[in-house]
């Protein structure tokens, strides 16, 4: 193999994870665990246009996301950072080509975020997560401050973290990706902050 | 807890940033003499005064320059690097090892 392509593995993720990991018995926030779905990251001056040359939409500002289609998340985390995010597991080949093809592009360096992050989606009522949020995060995410497509990058359960608002078909969720090695811990924290929402 | 202002995320607690040492001018990696180089690395000035900062905030992986009062901690300008840096800088991994000599 002259390229051995990180999201190729994904067979073996999923075999050894639950896809349809859910919590949702012991309140009115469901989190769903996407850890196993496709993502990658680009950076460098020429992530952008190698982008927009897949036929990819971009936001337009660092800190801004946006929902292509079928739950697949675009994230710009920088001027020149972009991540990519299967939120559906429904856009592995998409994701895998554009790792592939990123080997032949200038200024376009990959970021393993599928190995390096977990990835959450919480979904429910808007204000309860919310209030949620509140009691794990410093950053105001309240409905007039944090619009649909903002990103935070900040702390969560004092665990360095991405915290995006998106929707799919209607539905707004908050994605949250953070280091993959505490996920365990996030997760229970999370589900521990949830259970006052029943 | 202090906040501090990151220049790609906005207004975020102190606790999220760390501290990257003092912007120096680089010198000439093959050029410079081993005391160069450590003063470059290691040492600082260490006076009361505002200095420029290398600050890292962690959650996005993210540096930038911040001036900060030396005795007050009082923070007046954070800025992105590319207000000071627009060029990449490479090291020709040949020519450095070339210049290491057995001493």
């Amino acid at each position: 193999m002259d390229f051995y392509n990180l999201s190729s593995a994904k067979s073996s993720r999923s075999s050894l994870l639950s896809l349809n990991k859910v919590d949702r018995s012991h309140s009115k926030l469901e989190v769903q665990d996407c850890t196993v779905y496709s993502r990658v990251g680009f950076r460098g001056v020429g992530a952008e246009a190698f982008l927009e040359s897949n036929g990819l939409p971009i936001p337009k500002l660092p800190n801004q996301s946006l929902s292509y289609k079928n739950g697949l998340i675009i994230l710009r985390l920088s001027k020149s950072e972009f991540w990519v995010v299967d939120t559906a597991n429904k856009h592995h080949a998409l994701i895998e080509a554009l790792e592939l093809s990123s080997k032949e592009a200038i200024n376009v360096y990959r970021l393993y975020c599928q190995h390096s992050h977990g990835c959450f989606l919480i979904t429910g009522d808007a204000d309860l997560t919310v209030k949620m949020f509140s009691k794990v995060c410093s950053v105001d995410l309240s409905q007039g401050v944090f619009a649909l497509g903002s990103i935070a990058q900040t702390s969560v359960a004092r665990t360095n973290a991405i915290v995006t608002k998106q929707s799919m078909d209607g539905v707004v969720f908050t994605l949250l990706l953070a280091d993959v090695a505490s996920t365990q811990y996030l997760w229970e924290a999370i589900e521990d902050a949830a259970s006052e929402f029943v | 807890m202090k906040i501090m202002n990151c220049p790609l995320n906005g207004p975020r607690n102190i606790s999220e940033f760390v501290y990257g040492g003092e912007v120096k001018a680089m010198p000439n990696i093959l050029t410079c003499t081993d005391r160069e180089w450590a003063d470059y690395v290691f040492y600082s000035e260490n006076t009361i005064r505002v200095i420029t900062e290398w600050w890292f905030h962690s959650p996005s992986g993210y540096w930038f320059i911040a001036e900060r009062h030396t005795a007050t901690d009082e923070i007046f300008k954070t800025y992105d690097p590319s207000e000071l840096f627009n060029q990449r800088i490479d090291f020709e991994a040949t020519s450095a090892l070339e210049a290491e000599k057995p001493v």
